[in-house]
């Protein structure tokens, strides 16, 4: 800098007129200039293209060609700033030199980055929280739709599994275990600034994120405070950077198959064992001759009919870049996958816009702006019903055709108790409508003043709205539809959320006292409409949701608007003594429109602190240490995800007959509860950062206790009330847990190999749940609602609550010399006497495991040597237990259905089989039990890619990444279902690991190119 | 300078944002209305009351528990040996046990029509209307929480007893009253009801409680009690009040056409398409086929005992009752395997659970037949009694249509003594009314439940004279206790 510049101060007066009088300056200083050339390259030398090289304190600059070459007018006090996407930013003096020689260093995670918190940004070596940072470019590697799957496996102590596998099927996250059993458990977002509890679904492309902060502990979540019990995510979207503009296109294309199919008996098969059913247990006659069976070969392949291989595309194209004062990104993307299951499919077109603009050196406005459309294809399944097409396409007989003579897809052949109640799955895919569409608007303006040297005012108004419909129509001809001649429902859902944040963040450092002050209003309020239509009785087919006036039989329209406000103060300090101890305090009181009356606002507090012993003598004399912090934090915070008007004493509508004509009545339904409140979650935190030899390894390890006490829960009350259950604040739920993650640059320069880790142990367990010692969770329909899981005291969530397996009844002898289950037929299950009693029955359920994960871990590797990237990810969980529905079902003896092929192992006299039951068996083969609690533990091989840079010197085009991908392409598990990975119960915290009707996951293969010009 | 300003100007709008902000966090629901809202005028009164009836449709009370706890859990009903519901093949033997859902929901259905009926008689006082309506609604709330307590101590016996509703979590574990204590407000509410309610109503108004449907339930009430003093004249009340009279075609009465008709006391009100009923679904067995174009069947959660059939007199009403025969839905032929239920084949419906038929509470019938044994429990046969009774034999041989049979087809009774009087009026009671929901009662008040049932080969004991409370109940409410 000029010396005289230097010496009339920094003062804004003074920077005003020298802006004037620097154009006074500039004639003279030309002829001073001289012509530089020179080349950027990276650590392994390859040239880097698109690198802007900008003089500094000027908007003069140029950027690196195709050879990473560039050439500029400067003069030699000039400091030149070297910056590029991912390489840390340099500054060069040129001196008397004419050429120079610039190396970028790849942007690691060094001790000056920056990552995202609550309501601002902090250096990640001053963090005294527990915060995960996921960079955009690990979001990307994998082909998936939202976030949240993007997630899976990258940070510590973040589960993601996908409820769904269908095409845009939802994801489920958790973030260091499952805090609550009657509220949500998913983790609040805040898009760019911007907070969203439910909904986010899929509305974010992957491909737009620049960044991922976890906030895990209650120091870094208790800003956010009656919403933060469940952890927060952070995501933040690529902003434009000054420069010339990037245009960068990508795009994959790709095809999925289902990882594996379950064997099931062939129509021979089938027939064989129904006519041994109906014989040998059931005194009837046989229902095929030999002669008939002889000619029946393999029948149906369900599964092969159902089952195809899907494309999978996308296209992305960005365009990002800016001047000094105004910079902006701007990406457009359409996402295509067809289902693995015939008629399933999901598209996806989203739109960015993020825009910042410095009007003066005090004011920037930016804002950011998605729009987001898409329409989702779905089919039933992933619950317990008839018309699930995954049910149907295992249960379906092999002996039923694919078409009839008549070209139509038949039903089930085999009635036997009952009419053909199992429609064709293809009938089900394929002539069934079943379309969801959506359009999402989520916008964000933000306004930042600084108001005196290190205050500044940042004020953002937002909105997200969103606008879905979906249309489902079940044809007249099919089995479900004929009774009612046809049945249309359309369902349309509105949202509108708007925001007002507005916070003072100050900055001020006194000698070795460094303090950063923040302080905020904020306002929330959403309001959702929902307006459903359905009609039965259409004429014909042809029109369906769209002429619902068509029908002779409307039914009654419904409507419901929901609204909830959330106001908010909130306030954080931080204090730096010397850069070695850092302390942390925050608070936010929440003031919010779903309490009750006597309880409408929640105060959050959370404090940390941190030391960094690297700052110590002691320490810095052993060289290899880089950086060694210890943190500590204690906070709480709250869960407010108990849904709208839950504390009023509701009256709900219903609808009676006088005079044969419709009449609307009122009639209580929930008892009022002015004393609701948030479910409090106290939360302790013990960690360490750790970098050795300049941070090549670096090492982050937490340890973690967090008690949850109020749980909302719908308590069953007695009916005699007038009321089932009503929703109170009681009991507790404890987590703890170590998490552990691993960054390692193994190798540097020309050949390098990256590697990085996490793994995450929690450990869930129900303390209290006021009064009671257990609550029945998940009626699976197949037994006298028989449960599936059970919470208990002392025990995890999600555990399985069923009968012991004990193997097959032998002969009548054994039955009566043990006596416990003196009905059962030889031949059929043999369930423990767990109590002793002398009979079985449900006194001797027992708790068969939990869908709680001893652990989960993830590591990827990534190499690059001379244009090649290879990039490996695995992805597991160990010691979680699966409860196999689908497998029960199919090996209980049914001979009306379709079976597995271990039936074909069946027992058929005494010594026959301990596993399986003879066939027909049925009867009490239906209830949970030990024999389909499996283990579920899996190893997977989420993603690999190789990649190659082709070698270019073209003017127009800047780089060519051509790579090949496969997701899910290995997994290890003993599991014998479709997948590991499997969650039919939804989000639900009580009832895990639930395997019913699950669509199945996909592995895919990909080709994929990324043009940068 | 105006970049300074700015920053103020938006910090002032942001503050009047928050101007309100009690206000803000009030929840103003836009879809439902709360007890604070509602009860302010005579159209949120006549409301409340139109929510009292819904409840009388679930599935755990007139929509479906009334048939299996009272007629196949007697010897009217079975079935199939296929089925596979535990619990009701469990009602079908008389195995009660206390994790039978049935008795759960029953339970359930019927105090939550208690504590809707204790909200409306609570709250209606404080409603500005008119007195007259007012006091015709409470009667009506005040009949329906009468029949939903008769429906509860003569199913468990002792319960507890709730006369005003819930609003807090206070009261909510109550011990059992005695049954003697839950008849007395049964009594009371039927006695305020019968003279706050009128004999009829516009046909607007049609399925309201009546005057009729009060004195019907008063009598069944003394009755049960074997209160034979106040149950004849009771009845009576109602026969000389000529607001009623049989339907010379028993036909008649299951005749979606004819619902709400001459003979129809009370009466659950569906319509097809509206508010469809399930009950030809129900009464048709598997195999089938429904009164409906393609091959929808029956779902056949009834079948009539075979035993029933047998015993039954031949006659018009038999023929109108059941069929020995039916149509196979998936061989388009008549086979005859087991007989099957006709009454509520309603050839009107528009879809398998849409039917238009009405479920019958009391009617008529049911009222000549009380009256003929209260007379006779009181003084032996009388002429009245005679004539009660044969009114509805006469009825049963369609005298007085084209399908009227000779007399010597399904006499009239005379010259019996007493207790082959009483036979007569309980045979024709099961005959009469069957598969209406009357029979375990009918024989629980007469105390024949154990020797009619053992009679039918049914395995009944002292304990099968009242249902076990809910184990769910049991558990949630420590207070509790069980039958024996």
């Amino acid at each position: 800098m000029n010396p005289i510049l230097y010496l009339l101060g920094n003062s804004p007066r003074v920077r005003r007129w020298l802006c004037g009088s620097l154009f006074l300056l500039v004639p003279f200083q030309t002829w001073a200039q001289a012509s530089v050339t020179g080349v950027v390259t990276s650590e392994d030398n390859r040239p880097l293209p698109g690198v802007s090289i900008v003089i500094k304190g000027t908007t003069k600059g140029t950027t690196s060609d195709a050879n990473g070459k560039f050439a500029l007018s400067v003069a030699p006090d000039d400091v030149l700033t070297v910056s590029s996407v991912g390489y840390q930013t340099q500054d060069v003096t040129v001196g008397n030199r004419t050429s120079l020689d610039i190396k970028l260093l790849a942007d690691s995670r060094d001790l000056s980055e920056v990552v995202v918190v609550g309501y601002g940004t902090q250096r990640r070596s001053d963090l005294t929280g527990a915060i995960a940072s996921v960079a955009g470019k690990e979001i990307q590697q994998r082909a998936v739709v939202s976030v949240g799957q993007a997630l899976q496996g990258r940070a510590p102590g973040v589960q993601v599994t996908q409820t769904s596998a269908a095409p845009g099927g939802n994801v489920s996250v958790r973030i260091r275990g499952g805090n609550s059993i009657g509220a949500g458990n998913e983790p609040l977002y805040v898009i760019d600034g911007f907070p969203l509890y439910n909904g986010l679904g899929n509305a974010i492309n992957p491909n737009d994120v620049e960044s991922i902060e976890v906030l895990k502990d209650a120091s870094a979540t208790a800003i956010y405070g009656s919403r933060a019990s469940n952890g927060v995510v952070i995501v933040t979207t690529r902003r434009g950077k000054s420069g010339k503009p990037t245009i960068e296109f990508d795009t994959y294309s790709g095809s999925q198959q289902v990882i594996r199919t379950i064997p099931l008996l062939n129509a021979k098969q089938q027939a064989e064992m129904r006519n041994e059913a109906l014989v040998k247990y059931r005194n009837q006659a046989p229902s095929f001759t030999q002669a008939q069976i002889d000619a029946m070969g393999e029948g149906t392949d369900w599964q092969n009919e159902v089952f195809r291989n899907a494309p999978i595309q996308n296209y992305q194209l960005s365009i990002a870049g800016g001047t000094d004062k105004v910079r902006y990104a701007v990406t457009g993307g359409h996402f295509d996958q067809q289902g693995i299951v015939v008629g399933s499919g999901y598209q996806r077109q989203t739109f960015r816009l993020n825009l910042d603009a410095d009007l003066s050196n005090r004011l920037r406005l930016g804002a950011s702006l998605t729009l987001t459309r898409s329409q989702n294809k779905g089919v039933a399944s992933d619950n317990f019903q008839n018309n699930s097409v995954i049910y149907n396409t295992l249960f379906m007989s092999p002996l039923t055709p694919v078409r009839d003579s008549l070209g139509n897809y038949p039903d089930n052949v085999l009635p036997y108790f009952s009419p053909a109640n199992l429609e064709n799955p293809l009938s089900l895919a394929l002539n069934r409508t079943n379309i969801s569409r959506g359009l999402r608007v989520l916008g964000l303006v933000y306004g930042e003043y600084q108001l005196a040297e290190g205050l500044r005012l940042r004020i953002s108004a937002g909105v997200n709205t969103t606008s879905d419909k979906s249309d489902r129509y079940v044809p007249s001809f099919t089995l479900s539809g004929r009774s009612d001649g046809g049945q249309a429902f359309i369902d349309n859902v509105q949202t509108f959320n708007w925001l007002n944040e507005n916070t003072l963040t100050y900055e001020k450092t006194l000698g070795r006292h460094a303090f950063t002050g923040l302080a905020g209003i904020t306002v929330q309020r959403e309001r959702s409409d929902l307006n459903s239509l359905s009609a039965f009785g259409f004429p014909n087919d042809a029109l369906g949701t769209g002429n619902v006036g068509a029908a002779s039989n409307p039914r009654p329209p419904f409507s419901n608007v929901s609204e909830w406000a959330l106001l908010s103060y909130l306030g954080r300090v931080n204090y730096g003594f010397a850069n070695k101890l850092l302390v942390t305090l925050s608070a936010r009181a929440d003031g919010s429109s779903r309490f009750g009356a006597n309880n409408k606002w929640g105060f959050f507090p959370s404090g940390a602190v941190a030391y960094k012993l690297t700052e110590e003598p002691f320490l810095k004399r052993i060289a290899f240490v880089s950086e060694l912090k210890v943190r500590a934090s204690y906070g709480l915070t709250g869960n407010a995800e108990i849904g709208q008007y839950r504390s009023l004493d509701q009256l709900g509508t219903v609808r009676y007959v006088f005079g044969n004509s419709a009449v609307t009545g009122f009639v209580p339904v929930t008892i009022a509860n002015p004393d609701l409140r948030w479910e409090r979650t106290a939360q302790f935190d013990a960690g360490l950062d750790l970098g050795v030899w300049q941070n090549r390894i670096q090492v982050t390890a937490d340890y973690y206790v967090k008690t949850t006490n109020d749980l909302l829960q719908n308590v069953a009350i007695p009916v005699q009330s007038g009321f089932g259950s009503t929703l109170i604040n009681l009991g507790k739920v404890e987590n703890r847990g170590f998490e552990l993650g691993l960054t390692s640059r193994n190798v540097t320069g020309k050949f390098t190999w990256t590697t990085t880790a996490n793994i995450a142990f929690n450990r869930n367990r129900v303390l209290d749940l006021g009064g009671v010692t257990e609550i029945f969770q998940g009626t699976n329909g197949l037994v006298r609602n028989t449960p599936s899981s059970i919470v208990r005291v002392g025990q995890p969530l999600g555990s399985f609550y069923g009968a012991v397996f004990e193997g097959i009844w032998q002969s009548t002898d054994e039955i009566a010399r043990v006596g416990t289950m003196k009905t059962n037929a030889p031949g059929t299950r043999r369930f423990a006497d767990l109590n002793g009693d002398g009979t079985f029955d449900g006194k001797d359920y027992t708790i068969l495991g939990s869908g709680q994960p001893n652990f989960i871990y993830g590591f990827s590797n990534e190499i690059t040597f001379a244009g090649f990237d290879l990039n490996v990810f695995f992805q597991g969980s160990q010691g979680n237990k699966i409860l196999n529905l689908n497998l029960l079902e199919l090996e209980r003896g049914n001979i009306a259905y379709n079976q597995s092929v271990r039936m074909l192992d069946r027992w058929n006299g005494p010594g026959t089989s301990n596993e399986i039951p003879h066939a027909g068996a049925l009867g009490n083969q239906n209830l949970v039990h030990s024999q389909y609690v499996e283990d579920g533990s899996y190893l997977r091989l989420a993603t690999a890619s190789l990649g190659y840079n082709l070698p270019l010197t073209l003017k127009w085009l800047q780089s060519a990444r051509l790579y090949v991908a496969g997701d899910n392409l290995l997994t290890v598990t003993k599991y014998r279902g479709y997948d590991p990975e499997v969650n039919s119960s939804g989000s639900s915290n009580t009832v895990l690991g639930i395997d019913q009707n699950a669509y199945p996951r996909a592995k895919s293969y990909r080709l994929g190119l990324t043009l940068r010009f | 300078m105006t970049l300074t300003i700015k920053p103020v100007v938006l910090m002032g709008l942001a503050a009047l944002l928050l101007v309100s902000c009690s206000d803000f966090l009030e929840e103003q629901p836009q879809s439902f209305q709360t007890a604070e809202s509602f009860y302010k005028t005579a159209a949120d009164a006549t409301a409340a009351v139109n929510g009292l009836y819904v409840g009388l449709r679930d599935a755990g009370y007139y929509g479906q528990r009334v048939w299996e706890l009272s007629d196949i859990n007697a010897d009217q009903g079975r079935l199939l040996s296929t089925n596979g519901d535990n619990d009701l093949r469990e009602l079908d033997n008389l195995v009660y046990s206390p994790t039978n859902t049935r008795f759960l929901a029953w339970w359930t259905a019927i105090y939550t029509n208690v504590n809707r009926t204790n909200s409306a008689i609570a709250n209606l006082p404080r409603v500005p209307m008119d007195a007259a309506l007012k006091a015709r609604l409470l009667g009506e709330a005040k009949f329906l929480r009468a029949l939903a307590y008769f429906d509860l101590v003569r199913a468990y016996g002792d319960v507890p007893l709730y006369d005003q509703p819930t609003t807090d979590l206070t009261q909510i574990s109550k011990a059992r009253d005695k049954a003697e204590t839950v008849y007395q407000l049964i009594i009371n509410d039927l006695k305020e009801a019968e003279t706050a309610l009128p004999w009829s109503y516009t046909a607007a108004d049609a399925g309201r409680a009546t005057r009729g449907a009060a004195k019907t339930l008063l009598a069944k009430v003394y009755l049960t009690r074997r209160d034979w003093a106040n149950a004849a004249p009771k009845a009576k009340e109602v026969i000389d009040s000529k607001t009623y009279s049989l339907f010379p075609d028993y036909a008649d009465l299951f005749r979606p056409v004819n619902k709400n008709g001459r003979e129809q006391i009370f009466s659950v009100q569906y319509k097809v398409n509206e508010a469809g009923s399930t009950y030809t679904a129900h009464f048709t067995p598997l195999y089938v086929k429904l009164p409906l174009p393609g091959t929808v069947a029956g779902i056949g959660t009834f079948e009539v005992e075979p035993a029933f059939y047998r015993a039954m007199p031949n006659n018009y009403r038999k023929t109108v009752s059941m069929d020995s025969t039916y149509l196979d839905y998936r061989t388009n032929r008549t086979v005859g395997f087991y007989p099957v239920a006709r009454k509520y084949l309603d050839p009107t419906m528009a879809g398998q659970f849409n039917s238009d038929l009405n479920w019958m509470v009391l009617r008529y019938a049911d009222v000549l037949l009380m009256y003929a044994e209260a007379l006779n429990e009181q003084s032996g046969p009388t002429a009245d009694a005679y004539e009660a009774i044969n009114q509805v034999r006469r009825r049963a041989r369609a005298v007085g249509t084209p399908n009227a049979q000779p007399a010597a087809q399904y006499p009239d009774l005379q010259n019996l003594s007493q207790t082959a009087f009483r036979q007569a009026v309980e045979d024709e009671r099961n005959w009469e009314l069957c598969f209406e929901g009357h029979r375990r009662w009918d024989l629980l008040r007469t105390n024949r439940f154990i020797d009619v049932m053992k009679a039918s080969g049914k395995n009944a004991t002292a304990a099968s004279l009242l249902f076990p409370l809910p184990q769910n109940e049991l558990l949630k409410n420590p207070n509790l206790t069980q039958n024996p």
